[in-house]
């Protein structure tokens, strides 16, 4: 082979070889930008999905709270009312049956009462989340089972209506996963609000469990749930619990 | 010359183990150039023992940088057999091939094949990462680019170097214009990523 020659073959190696590597290079980053654009759409779509669901949820439990102050509650209005015209007709020991009952259905009106409100979410968006979380621990707390305690830490703010509907549901959840399964004496809510973040933690003295052992994507649907929720919002939902001390629940929302 | 104080600037103690590497590889590569140049310049003799030695250092140093950064057994498999594999060809082509005043050419190529080869597996990693991060921003990216076009270029002059040396060196001359260019594209491309890793560290912080 000719000097020449074999000076244009290796330049033409050469040459063929950088162009491979463009080649490869070009395909790579757009193979990954298609790949990031896949996610983000499947991101889009499971959001788009999990807030329908939230909606729909949201709209049966304000169905329910209506039903249930409209309807069951006028009911037992009138059944009170109706239980009150017997009071100079009866004998004695039926007087003190009646008001008995009506002490119940009284109860029964306050608790129905107390329900609707939890349910309502336009009633949760009016108190705020603060007067909302301190209303639920109250009625907890007056069942004469649990000790409630709700801490407030830095200067409270607002945060957007829908982002504080979505934590009073997590706040819910966490809260009644407490009352079933934790055999807790007290339940303890802290808000803390920060410059940067805000940061809703709720916890028990209870049993606990192994947080450790939970591994992503087998979590339970209440605790899979909660972290739909908060990955909503944006937040991230952490879980610090052992076996036999306790259960605290965080959500952390970083401030946009 | 750059590439190395923008490393020496930007990579603090903190910095990631690999960019460390990096910089050591920069410093031994700043340090081999300085020798062979003053040798050339003074007339002292041959400068291809340097270059052997630094060939038996650098694609070491280049496989434990990518090491820090592979997780996959079998990646770091293929790269410790590779350093086993440099210690039998340097006894190898220093005793019985090549000997220490010939350029140890097969190694050369074996060497360049090896990084492209990892920085292939690089990319191919961030690929299989399905975490939402762009890519210009992992780490050794910019490093992996430019090792990969470097050593493409460079591959089929290292195959046939020693032919070259012995029989056509305008044409050596010609080429080493294109290894200047891959030289300045690679050390820039080295500049960027620890420009990178600065800026990255210190939004971590």
């Amino acid at each position: 082979m000719e000097t020449s020659e074999f000076r244009t073959l290796v330049i033409v190696l050469t040459c063929l070889c950088l162009l491979l590597g463009l080649f490869v290079l070009i395909f790579f980053l757009v193979y990954r930008k298609n790949q990031n654009t896949k996610e983000n759409q499947i991101e889009n779509l499971n959001k788009e999905l999990l807030q329908t669901q939230i909606e729909i949820q949201e709209q049966t439990l304000k169905t329910i709270s209506q039903e249930i102050h409209d309807n069951v509650g006028q009911v037992l209005s009138l059944a009170k009312l109706n239980l009150g015209t017997f009071e100079d007709t009866e004998s004695a020991a039926n007087q003190i049956k009646i008001n008995d009952t009506k002490q119940l259905v009284s109860k029964a009106i306050n608790d129905l009462r107390d329900l609707s409100r939890s349910l309502h979410g336009d009633r949760i968006a009016e108190l705020g989340l603060h007067e909302a979380i301190a209303n639920e621990l109250k009625i907890l707390q007056n069942t004469g089972q649990y000790q409630t305690s709700l801490r407030i830490t830095g200067e409270a703010y607002k945060l957007e209506p829908q982002k504080e509907m979505v934590l009073f549901r997590i706040f819910q959840e966490a809260f009644h996963n407490a009352e079933k399964h934790s055999k807790a004496k007290n339940i303890y809510v802290q808000m803390v609000y920060e410059k940067e973040a805000f940061r809703l933690m709720i916890g028990d003295d209870g049993i606990g469990f192994d947080a450790s052992g939970l591994q992503p994507g087998k979590t339970g649907i209440g605790l899979k749930s909660m972290q739909n929720r908060a990955a909503l919002i944006g937040g991230a939902l952490s879980i610090d619990s052992a076996t036999g001390s306790g259960t605290t629940i965080t959500i952390e929302l970083k401030k946009t | 010359m750059l590439a190395l104080v923008i490393g020496l600037i930007f990579t603090k103690k903190s910095s990631q183990f690999t960019y460390k590497l990096l910089l050591s590889f920069l410093l031994i590569t700043f340090l081999n150039e300085s020798i062979c140049f003053l040798i050339k310049t003074k007339h002292l003799g041959s400068t291809y023992i340097f270059y052997n030695i630094y060939y038996y250092f650098r694609f070491p140093i280049l496989g434990c940088m990518f090491l820090e950064i592979f997780f996959n057994r079998y990646q770091k498999i293929f790269v410790y057999l590779f350093f086993v594999f440099s210690i039998a060809l340097f006894f190898i082509n220093s005793f019985y091939l090549y000997g220490f005043n010939s350029l140890h050419s097969n190694y050369l190529l074996s060497g360049g094949v090896f990084v492209i080869i990892l920085s292939l597996v690089h990319f191919y990693n961030i690929l299989k990462n399905s975490k939402k991060k762009n890519p210009l921003k992992t780490p050794l990216f910019w490093v992996a680019t430019g090792l990969f076009f470097y050593f493409l270029g460079i591959l089929p002059f290292y195959g046939i170097i020693n032919l070259l040396l012995k029989s056509d060196m305008i044409f050596v001359s010609e080429y080493l214009t294109i290894i200047k260019s891959l030289s300045i594209f690679l050390y820039t491309l080295i500049a960027i990523e620890f420009y990178i890793q600065w800026k990255h560290q210190n939004s971590e912080l």
